[in-house]
């Protein structure tokens, strides 16, 4: 075995080289680099412009570091989304109301965290039980596994509705809306605790569920 | 220098229930390169109002929603309901 001794390294018909070899070992590539297969790294991996892009499905894989003393079904961060969805009330029997809204979201791996503003913005009838709706991804698939919301202030509800609570069942992207609730009875909140008309039914709240 | 906005919808299915999520990525070029990008996500669950939908969404739902998979996903909703 025998060792060649290069500096640069040029295509045949490139115009400039495309490795660059220093005294410091260092390895310095004038364009994109390509492997086939695992790149080890002993250091850091230091990214100085542009991101670090994963493909759909892969992540970074955590599997290495220590476990908690639950069961765990995942080590790998395989997604993160930032953007907007919007809040609307919607009565079971006359449809969605007319809202004014704003909501936000955050996804880090499986968990989805939300924040929304949330109004009656108009005069049109309502009727039936009150989900709000529009949430940016469904809730998972788990029997039993539902998520509650923190309400951060809640006014101009035509009564007294504490202690008002957001539930949102596996498989729905609609929370409901509970109120008072009783050993026999889930106490959804209706048309009756709303009113019809603009400014009327404000509430922020925020929370996290998962998918 | 001329700025130009355009749309872009990825439509993920979820399973068992034929759940549709859109995730509507607005995506503003300068001279046809991206120099912004916002997104704004929305669910629809099967026997959902599809009007006001992107026709790819439309043509989805058409596909999977069956009366069967409607039925199914009213069905798990109503089992699930608290006591």
């Amino acid at each position: 075995m025998s060792t060649i001794k290069v500096t640069n390294l040029r295509h045949e018909n490139a115009t400039s080289d495309n490795i660059a070899l220093d005294s410091s070992n260092n390895v310095t590539t004038a364009n994109n680099f390509t492997a086939g297969g695992t790149i080890g790294c002993t250091g850091d991996l230091t990214v100085t412009s542009g991101n670090l892009v994963v493909s759909s499905g892969n992540g970074i894989d955590f599997s290495a570091t220590g476990d908690g003393s639950g069961t765990a079904s995942s080590e790998l961060f395989d997604d993160y989304e930032e953007g907007t969805w919007t809040p609307i009330y919607n009565f079971s029997s006359s449809g969605d109301a007319q809202t004014n809204s704003v909501g936000s979201y955050v996804k880090v791996g499986s968990k989805v965290y939300v924040q929304c503003y949330i109004e009656i913005n108009g005069s049109n009838s309502l009727s039936g039980n009150v989900l709000i709706t529009g949430l940016p991804y469904a809730a998972a698939n788990v029997t039993n596994r539902r998520a509650a919301f923190t309400i951060a202030n809640a006014w101009n509800f035509p009564d007294d509705n504490n202690p008002m609570r957001l539930l949102l069942e596996p498989n729905s992207s609609a929370i409901k809306m509970m109120n008072n609730a009783t050993n026999t009875t889930e106490a959804r909140m209706t048309n009756a605790n709303f009113t019809a008309s603009a400014g009327q039914n404000t509430m922020m709240f925020s929370g996290t569920y998962t998918v | 220098m001329a700025f130009t906005e355009r749309q872009e919808h990825k439509i993920e299915i979820i399973p068992p229930y034929s759940i549709l999520q859109c995730r509507e990525a607005n995506i503003v070029e300068k001279d046809g390169v991206e120099v912004g990008r916002t997104y704004h996500r929305h669910v629809k669950v099967p026997g959902d109002d599809m009007s006001g939908e992107c026709a790819e969404m439309q043509a989805v739902a058409t596909a999977l929603w069956t009366d069967e998979v409607v039925a199914a996903y009213q069905a798990m909703l109503a089992a699930q309901e608290l006591p």
